[in-house]
């Protein structure tokens, strides 16, 4: 292992509905309690005629003084009387607590060239439902929306608060954007494209989402059960996760390393992963290639595991020709949904706390194993104890992106 | 070890393609087919080259400012017409801003990494920077870039009520760029990427630094020098690349876009 070839992990912070930090969110899935947050949609959210349960936050997101007096700024430079979207709220409240968690000033930032990376899939499209009824009606009076459209581009949103320079870029890779958004920014730090790197996924719970998932038939009527032979569809969720990366310095204090990436194509179907895990096998082996340790390092695996018969069989395949039948594997997504665009770095984040715990949490909602499946999914109630500090987090995607990284946690 | 810019292409309409690949985009929309049309502009040429390397050394990085957002509006057409457990499954599918990508990774078999990817502003930039940092460590050794749009008439006039700013409008286009490094070169033109100079600050004006970078480029391409901090140096005659395939109108769009991008060339 090469790890001055690392990128460090110097602050993280997530939001989801399984904690409002890390700790919490940890915490959380350590305690293997059926999820009780995944509920109906609420009217704050939107109107809807499916019954589908999901997994959200509350109606608001930006509550504490000191966020608003942070965003504050940025809100009135930009003309903006509130933000854009929810999206963009739980950006920028994630945003404060990371700024908090890596102890760093914004004024700190502005020294240095800050590449910022974000991934998300319901952030980058134009979903004003009522100003595209009135359009279509033949009314464009005020052009509220389009102005929130055009002001919500994640990462330059980021640029415009923290007052940084550098390079930024919106990843839309569907599901693995928060994955890539991490691997990306890995590859930019280690270009020299930038000093220090912003990274995540931030996506809300969108209506228009919400309708298409179930539309593809892959939404469940309860909450989801990754790998069980029960399994009904999956969970929609929202969340954030953000990260800030630098290259690897023995005086740097790190919270986890990223050893290795790879994003690979199934070049298969527009919206199912190969049947084989083709892509994943190989995203699989070139990440821990570019980490350049052993197979038999991995202690555990963070597994895409939506919960869908195709993700399920897919991943399982992947996992269990290059990583074997022993490796654990977990899935979140029963206990925060399938937060899309946030999921991989929620879940990225989440391998760090585990594998700086040695402690991995079993998969919320899996009680009966698919017998097909053969790998070590551990099942709700198995806390296990990892074996060293190194683990993988994958992500699968619509258009055949499948992206794996490899994860150290801190040096004890 | 140098970026070489293989060759360049441009589709304005969805135009003619081998009949097995047009079967394969048979669901796909306006957008989609635009990309793979100029894809396959820029891969046709280089077939002899592009089969030596494997499909995973195949990288694509599809750039935008606004995705195919026209696909969007269907989809939601679909479930205003027919309810929200009609709507297009399809239309949904292929609303999501990777769908073009995935497209072009099948049908030309490139399992390389695959990224897509938005921004406001100078989209192809960044795209190619990040190719270049691919190429740099060795994580890929062909790229296929595209920077394509659809045009959108509920986005034109929106804006043209924000800023009031007449016969505004971005055509509907996809360009596409064929990189690789200098070991893997051919015997065929091509032009060397010798450097790029990017700094990018949004500076607390979101909707200016857009409007800047739609508008100057367009409509008043003798500035847009001296709004951004960008100089792309090649090391030949950058004139043969873009002029040499095109008609004037095509060219004319072509310049334009490359204004859009953000490019200022540079003829050494």
């Amino acid at each position: 292992m090469d790890k001055y070839n690392s990128i460090a992990i110097i602050g993280s912070a997530i939001l989801c509905a399984a904690g409002q930090n890390s700790k919490e969110f940890f915490n959380n899935s350590v305690k293997q309690q059926n999820p009780k947050n995944c509920k109906s949609i609420p009217e704050y959210l939107f109107k809807t005629e499916l019954n589908f349960p999901a997994f959200f936050l509350g109606p608001q997101i930006i509550k504490q003084k000191e966020v608003l007096e942070f965003i504050n700024p940025f809100l009135k430079e930009n003309e903006l009387s509130n933000c854009p979207n929810r999206t963009v709220e739980l950006l920028l409240q994630c945003l404060y607590d990371l700024l908090i968690d890596a102890k760093i000033e914004p004024k700190k930032l502005q020294q240095k060239t800050v590449g910022i990376v974000i991934g998300t899939t319901v952030g980058s499209t134009f979903n004003d439902e009522l100003y595209y009824r009135k359009y279509r009606e033949g009314e464009i009076s005020s052009p509220y929306a389009v102005k929130n459209y055009l002001s919500s581009n994640l990462a330059q949103i980021v640029q415009s608060v923290l007052k940084s320079k550098g390079p930024t870029m919106v990843i839309n890779n569907a599901c693995a954007s928060g994955t890539d958004a991490l691997g990306v920014a890995s590859l930019w730090l280690k270009s020299g494209l930038c000093d220090i790197a912003i990274a995540g996924g931030v996506d809300e719970l969108s209506k228009i989402a919400y309708i298409g998932f179930s539309n593809l038939q892959l939404t469940s009527k309860h909450p989801c059960k990754p790998f069980d032979i029960k399994r009904c569809g999956l969970n929609l969720g929202e969340g954030a996760g953000l990260t800030i990366l630098t290259p690897y310095k023995k005086s740097i204090k790190s919270k986890g390393y990223i050893l290795g990436y790879s994003c690979i194509a199934d070049a298969y179907h527009p919206t199912a992963p190969h049947p084989k895990g083709e892509g994943l096998k190989k995203a699989i082996k070139y990440a821990i290639k570019q980490a350049d340790i052993e197979v038999d390092s991995i202690s555990m695996v963070n597994a895409h595991g939506t919960g869908t018969i195709a993700n399920d069989y897919s991943e399982a395949f992947a996992i269990e020709t290059t990583l074997g039948h022993k490796v654990p594997v977990v899935s979140t997504k029963g206990i925060t949904g399938h937060c899309l665009g946030a999921a991989g770095a929620i879940e990225a984040i989440w391998t760090i706390y585990a594998l700086n715990n040695l402690i991995c949490p079993g998969t919320i909602g899996l009680t009966q194993k698919d017998p097909k499946i053969n790998i070590n999914a551990l099942i709700q109630g198995e806390n296990i104890t990892l074996k060293g500090p190194i683990g993988i987090s994958q992500s699968l995607a619509f258009g055949g992106s499948n992206s794996c990284i490899v994860l150290m946690g801190k040096e004890q | 070890m140098s970026t070489i810019l293989l060759k360049t292409a441009i589709a304005t309409n969805t135009g003619h393609l081998p009949i097995k690949i047009a079967k394969m985009l048979r669901r796909a929309d306006e957008y989609t087919n635009l990309c793979v049309v100029a894809a396959y502009e820029v891969l046709n040429e280089y077939n002899d080259i592009i089969s030596t390397y494997s499909a995973e050394d195949k990288t694509i990085i599809l750039s935008t400012k606004f995705g195919p957002i026209e696909t969007n509006f269907r989809y939601l057409d679909t479930i205003f017409d027919f309810g929200e457990s009609q709507g297009s499954p399809i239309l949904f599918s292929h609303s999501v801003h990777n769908t073009a990508s995935g497209y072009i990774s099948r049908i030309f078999n490139f399992k390389g990494p695959i990224y897509s990817i938005s921004s406001y502003t100078y989209p192809l930039i960044k795209a190619l920077l990040t190719a270049i940092a691919l190429l740099k460590q060795n994580l890929a050794k062909l790229i296929l870039i595209i920077n394509a749009e659809i045009e959108s008439d509920l986005l034109n006039k929106g804006i043209y009520k924000l800023i009031n700013y007449q016969n505004f409008s971005i055509p509907s286009y996809a360009i596409a760029w064929l990189l690789t490094n200098q070991n893997n070169s051919t015997d065929k033109p091509t032009l060397e990427l010798a450097n790029i100079n990017f700094k990018e600050q949004t500076d607390n004006r979101l909707l200016q630094t857009l409007f800047d970078d739609i508008i100057i480029k367009y409509h008043q391409k003798t500035k847009y020098s001296k709004l951004y901090n960008l100089d792309i140096e090649f090391t030949k005659d950058i004139e043969r690349l873009f002029n040499s395939k095109f008609n004037n109108i095509e060219f004319e769009i072509n310049s334009n876009i490359i204004q859009i991008t953000g490019y200022i060339y540079k003829n050494n």
